[in-house]
């Protein structure tokens, strides 16, 4: 008697777990930002690295070899963007992180010559992905 | 007295220094990022379970002059022995490749050449050390080049961090609300599994038969543990504040060395990242020599080969040769172009699982009084040794469930 209802609670277990992950998965929401938090975490790298005190970090290779791994984490990112259910979420978050692929390899290349003026201005790129992943809930 | 006070100086700077590994590093990044300070908690314990075991392991060397692994297979027989071989060497020879990747990924991050340009001259370099360098000098000079990672712990201070918000999360424990639970005590396992890495046991007994420890050294070696782990500890928290303080405010998961380097670039500028660079180098480069040479003291021990850089290599030639192919085996598996990283947290991993066969031997040899007479463990060896010994089960047991159920912490 005592191993049947056993049995039975272990059954009911496996499937309320996996009702849940099922359920967990099904968020659209919840999946969209689990991938922009990657895509975050990218830009404020970025945003790290161009906003360092520029008299005190020159464009070192340490610098452009952390621009080029922000660059393939974004890519990495993008194939989990690539299977979003929501269709709006995916366009929006396919269209920024190609922008940020494109942002962090104009930087890559513009780290040995870049000016203030340039820095700022990828700066400010940045920060306007960030200001639209935070319009679809990735604010941190 | 002066002199002897500079040799227990210069040991304990040396296991200072030779204390962060690939694995310490990265992974202490990883959960700066991710979890803040955090997981301090379980680098301390890290730390007090390698003491503990460290110590058992050179008394034994000291009193009975063999190393640890080959009175494993006289006391508990070469079955056991064997199984013990075979988890501890395959370990091993996947941490050497990692250190291989750390030690590459340093090149890069210095030259901006890619890392697989580097892997071949490195393990070329590695090999060299171990053929042509004494087992003193190669220890000394690594360990002490090592030391340079300590830049971290400078990088704190002109971080100019919230002491107040650090403190909050050192005594916080649990994981941010909005990080699962699972994930956190999968990086916990990895952590704790940095510290503890089955080679360190192997590398530090055979070192001991090295360099011919007997009980007059115990004091020496004993200084060498308590105080050189405990201050090779706090590098490792180090590493993990920076990350806490620059890299986790932003929401950067770590997954990069690059990464790891950035904040004492941006606290400390150029000198600050070449003397970082330094100090990984040194720490990854001494540690795939460690490794190497812990693969080849494993299986000479077990089988009964002349082992030991004490010992010209013809006279030796098989531990050589061991240790010259596990080194190309590691070559070609870093050349494949696996990512350091991942490659580091794998082995980490595996080493939570195979931490029981490395330790459990050696606690019940270093309470046989036939090998060890009064040095055998006393109570409060024994009484922190098995605490240490439930919590390394524990960790073995759940590292591969919760690698598979986090997708490897993700």
């Amino acid at each position: 008697m005592i191993a049947l209802r056993r049995t039975r609670l272990c059954a009911v277990t496996v499937v309320a777990v996996a009702a849940l992950t099922v359920a967990c998965g099904a968020d659209p929401q919840a999946e969209t930002v689990h991938a922009g938090r990657e895509i975050r975490g990218q830009l404020e790298l970025l945003r790290l690295v161009v906003t360092a005190d520029r008299a005190e970090v020159p464009p070192v290779p340490s610098l452009s070899v952390t621009v080029r791994d922000a660059a393939d984490e974004l890519g990495a990112a993008g194939k989990d963007v690539g299977e979003l259910t929501d269709d709006r979420a995916r366009a929006a978050l396919a269209s920024i992180t190609d922008r940020a692929v494109a942002v962090a390899h104009r930087l890559d290349e513009g780290l040995g010559d870049g000016t203030d003026e340039g820095l700022d201005a990828i700066d400010a790129e940045l920060q306007g992905l960030v200001a639209e992943l935070a319009r679809w809930g990735v604010t941190s | 007295m002066s002199k002897k006070f500079l040799a227990v100086t210069l040991g304990i700077l040396t296991a200072v220094g030779g204390f962060v590994d690939i694995g310490d590093l990265v992974e202490s990044g990883v959960v700066g990022a991710r979890y803040g300070m955090a997981m301090v908690w379980v680098t301390v314990l890290g730390v007090l379970g390698i003491c503990v075991y460290a110590d058992m392991s050179g008394r034994i060397v000291a009193v009975s002059g063999r190393p640890v692994f080959d009175l494993i297979r006289e006391r508990l027989g070469p079955r056991m022995a064997l199984v013990n071989l075979a988890g501890s060497f395959l370990i091993t020879l996947l941490t050497v490749c990692a250190e291989i990747g750390g030690v590459a990924i340093v090149i890069e991050l210095a030259s901006g050449v890619d890392r697989l340009v580097w892997v071949l001259p490195i393990g070329v370099l590695i090999w060299l050390v171990v053929w042509r360098v004494g087992f003193e000098r190669m220890e000394t000079g690594f360990g002490l080049g090592g030391l340079a990672i300590g830049v971290f712990a400078v990088a704190v201070f002109f971080l100019h961090p919230d002491w107040s918000s650090l403190g909050a999360q050192v005594a916080g424990l649990a994981p941010p609300p909005d990080q699962a639970l699972p994930t956190y005590a999968y990086h916990a396992v990895a952590l704790f599994a940095s510290a503890m890495t089955p080679y360190e046991v192997f590398f530090f007994s055979s070192g001991g038969v090295e360099e011919g420890w007997t009980v007059k050294d115990l004091s020496v070696q004993r200084a060498n543990v308590l105080l050189g782990f405990p201050l090779g500890g706090l590098l490792a928290i180090a590493v993990m504040a920076c990350s806490a303080i620059v890299l986790f405010p932003a929401g950067v998961d770590v997954s990069q060395v690059s990464q790891i380097v950035l904040p004492v670039t941006l606290a400390l500028g150029t000198a600050g990242l070449v003397i970082v660079l330094i100090g990984i180098f040194a720490a990854t480069f001494g540690a795939a020599l460690e490794t190497g040479l812990s693969s080849g003291y494993m299986l000479a021990q077990y089988f009964g080969w002349d082992w030991g850089k004490r010992r010209a290599p013809r006279k030796a030639a098989r531990f050589h040769l061991t240790v010259g192919v596990g080194l190309l085996v590691a070559v070609l598996v870093v050349q494949t172009g696996l990512d350091p990283v991942g490659l580091t947290e794998i082995s980490l991993i595996f080493s939570a699982v195979a931490l029981p066969l490395t330790y459990l031997p050696v606690l019940i040899v270093a309470n046989d009084r036939e090998y060890l007479g009064k040095h055998a463990n006393g109570h409060f060896s024994n009484i922190v040794g098995v605490g240490m010994l439930v919590v390394i089960a524990i960790a073995a047991l759940v590292a591969i469930p919760l690698m598979i159920f986090t997708g490897a912490g993700q």
